[in-house]
């Protein structure tokens, strides 16, 4: 545990048990989104460590909870210490930390965690909030295997990582499975260098994920005509009736048929929708991957999703402690849970990693944008959007180009019409869609909407 | 006119343009938008107060038809908005109870408002005198109502 978040980011909790019987346990850990239980066996005199990705309150506070079948119930809360600032993990020798705190401190926009290897996060939502570890080789072959893999998935996302005299090979090795083409992962001689290497790095940065608002838009933009049609509808059969019918009682039947139609229609086990987004620049791996599930929505109801653990799963309003996320850890399941009401869907917010997905090249040869396939695989037909106009991309073969010929069109779907919006006029952009079950989450019920967006960068290429 | 035909157009003149203020709303906010639920309660808040109204209405006026006919024209008066209301307990704004003890505020008030007419058409004879009073009455329980609306709203849960 880190001891500093920032809000609206994950960070992580390390839980310690011991029984002094085999027992089942439910953990339950209220934060942020709500309350998440863990299913727990524990076993005879065996202690137990356990991290778990969490996003603690706006108050810093998180409460843990843990009931055994006899009733019996502990409970633990901690607060943790906010901070606005991107958060640097230094975990050097300990000669050095005092003067490398000093250093950070006056140069750079960062809040600074010293930390031993031991303290390292062991899951993918210890990295919320990190921007950049400042480390050596020593405490990077000290970590658990659980804590290689977060570190190897916070590079993978693109984070930067400073290695205390490391020699070009090791730092080719290490980019070779890191994003943004392992231009982030650089050696220092000196802690005097620190501060401008984290400013030159944190440029070459690809841009935020879209807010949380914007990537609703791409959901909720559709307007519901229904309603005016069933109300409007109504009265105007009202207003018929009331003049056809020569027993006026008999409108008595009209407001009550209506009323059992609209309840037909909008109650029910809740639809869910989901819709990812990807964003990768320079035709590096997918550096990271944001979801956005929505239970209901367009329907009253009790609705239940399961998604594998790998996901990161945080809920973004409608925080209701009845709903909770639950987690079986004998299958490996999250099962969300939740009664939702007509428009107003409950969001989850799923994080997680992709790598290598379709490969493209976008070049902007004199102004002319040129797509190729760099990757293996034949690459699915998508969209290409330039100059405020959204062309027809086709299925490409490996090392197959294509340049737009005919004029295209003006941008008509809600993914289109924002790209477009974020696009300089000269910038060109691919808009390739993401087939449902990629990243391997996506359950048979759930129709998905996704793309992933390769941009042209300053430079002309992508 | 029939009771049940002013009943009508009585419930038609203010759910006509509250389905328009509320649709017009829905669509230049966001529908998945928190304002779902407070547009919602506001629309049954300001239904419950036209359906009173209308149902003091309907008895300003003489009695001409039967007493089936009156008890029909304060069922409608009470029905007509019931796909709104059904909209706004799919929405979340308001559960069942609240809304029917709403409802049942609104039929309470019509019932007084029918037993001031009946009542008054037996103990006064002079037609001039039984109008004024059951106007006097009728006016003195609408601005009871909206006078301490916050309370029964209260009561009811709304």
């Amino acid at each position: 545990m880190l001891g500093k978040f920032q809000p609206g980011a994950t960070t992580e909790i390390g839980v310690e048990l011991t029984s002094p019987q085999a027992t089942r346990a439910d953990l339950s850990i209220s934060d942020a989104n709500g309350r998440t239980i863990h299913h727990l066996q524990l076993n005879e005199h065996a202690r137990k460590k356990l991290w778990f990705g969490i996003k603690p309150k706006k108050d810093g506070s998180v409460t843990v909870t843990l009931t055994v079948p006899s009733k019996k119930t502990l409970t633990h809360s901690i607060t943790l210490t906010a901070t606005r600032l991107p958060i640097t993990l230094v975990s050097i020798a300990p000669g050095q930390r005092k003067r490398s705190t000093a250093q950070l401190k006056t140069a750079e926009e960062s809040a600074i965690v010293m930390l031993s290897s031991a303290g390292f996060p062991h899951t993918t939502q210890g990295y919320g909030a990190v921007q950049s570890v400042i480390t050596d080789l020593e405490s990077l072959a000290a970590l658990e295997q659980r804590q290689s893999e977060a570190l190897g998935q916070f590079l993978a996302g693109c984070g930067i990582l400073l290695l205390d005299k490391a020699s070009s090979s090791v730092i080719e090795r290490l980019g070779r499975s890191a994003g943004c083409a392992g231009q982030l992962i650089r050696s220092y001689d000196q802690l005097s260098e620190i501060p401008q290497l984290l400013q030159q790095l944190d440029e070459l940065r690809p841009p935020r994920l879209p807010e949380s608002k914007t990537l609703a838009l791409l959901t909720t933009s559709q307007p519901h005509l229904a309603v005016p049609l069933y109300l409007f509808g109504y009265l105007l059969l009202m207003v018929l009736l009331s003049s056809l019918l020569k027993r006026p009682a008999l409108l008595l039947a009209l407001p009550l048929l209506t009323a059992a139609t609209g309840l037909v229609v909008w109650y029910g086990t809740g639809g869910q929708q989901l819709t990812l987004w990807a964003e990768a620049e320079t035709g590096d791996p997918i550096a990271r991957l944001a979801a956005i599930q929505y239970s209901g929505g367009d329907r009253r109801g009790f609705q239940e999703t399961t998604f594998t653990t790998d996901m990161v799963i945080t809920r973004l309003e409608d925080q209701q402690t009845s709903t909770p996320i639950e987690r079986r850890e004998e299958n490996d399941l999250y099962h969300l849970t939740s009664d939702t009401m007509l428009f107003e869907p409950v969001r989850y917010r799923l994080d997680g990693i992709v790598r290598q997905p379709h490969r493209f090249s976008l070049l902007l040869d004199n102004g002319q944008p040129i797509v190729r396939n760099t990757g293996t695989d034949t690459t699915p037909a998508g969209r290409l959007l330039w100059k405020r106009h959204s062309y027809a991309l086709p299925a490409l073969s490996p090392d197959e180009t294509w340049h737009p010929e005919l004029q295209g069109e003006r941008p008509s779907t809600p993914a289109e019409r924002l790209l477009s919006r974020r696009l300089s006029f000269n910038s060109a952009a691919l808009l390739i869609p993401i087939s449902q079950g990629w990243g391997g989450f996506a359950s048979s019920a759930t129709s998905t909407t996704g793309w992933l967006v390769i941009r042209s960068s300053t430079g002309g290429r992508s | 006119m029939s009771l049940i035909r002013l009943a009508t157009i009585s419930s038609l003149a203010y759910l006509l343009p509250l389905t328009l203020w509320l649709t017009a709303q829905l669509e230049l906010n966001d529908w998945a938008a928190a304002r779902v639920t407070t547009l919602f309660d506001q629309a049954v808040h300001i239904t419950l107060i036209a359906q009173i109204i209308g149902v003091i209405l309907l008895f300003f006026k003489p009695i001409e038809g039967s007493r089936q006919n009156d008890i029909s024209a304060v069922a409608l008066v009470l029905f007509f908005p019931l796909p709104l209301l059904t909209l706004s307990w799919l929405s979340g704004s308001l559960e069942i109870i609240p809304i029917t003890l709403g409802s049942l505020m609104v039929a309470l008030t019509g019932l007084t408002a029918f037993g001031i007419r009946q009542g008054l058409s037996h103990i006064l004879p002079n037609p001039a005198i039984r109008e004024g009073m059951i106007g006097a009455l009728l006016i003195a329980q609408l601005i009871l109502l909206w006078q301490f609306r916050q309370a029964w709203w209260g009561w009811t849960g709304l």
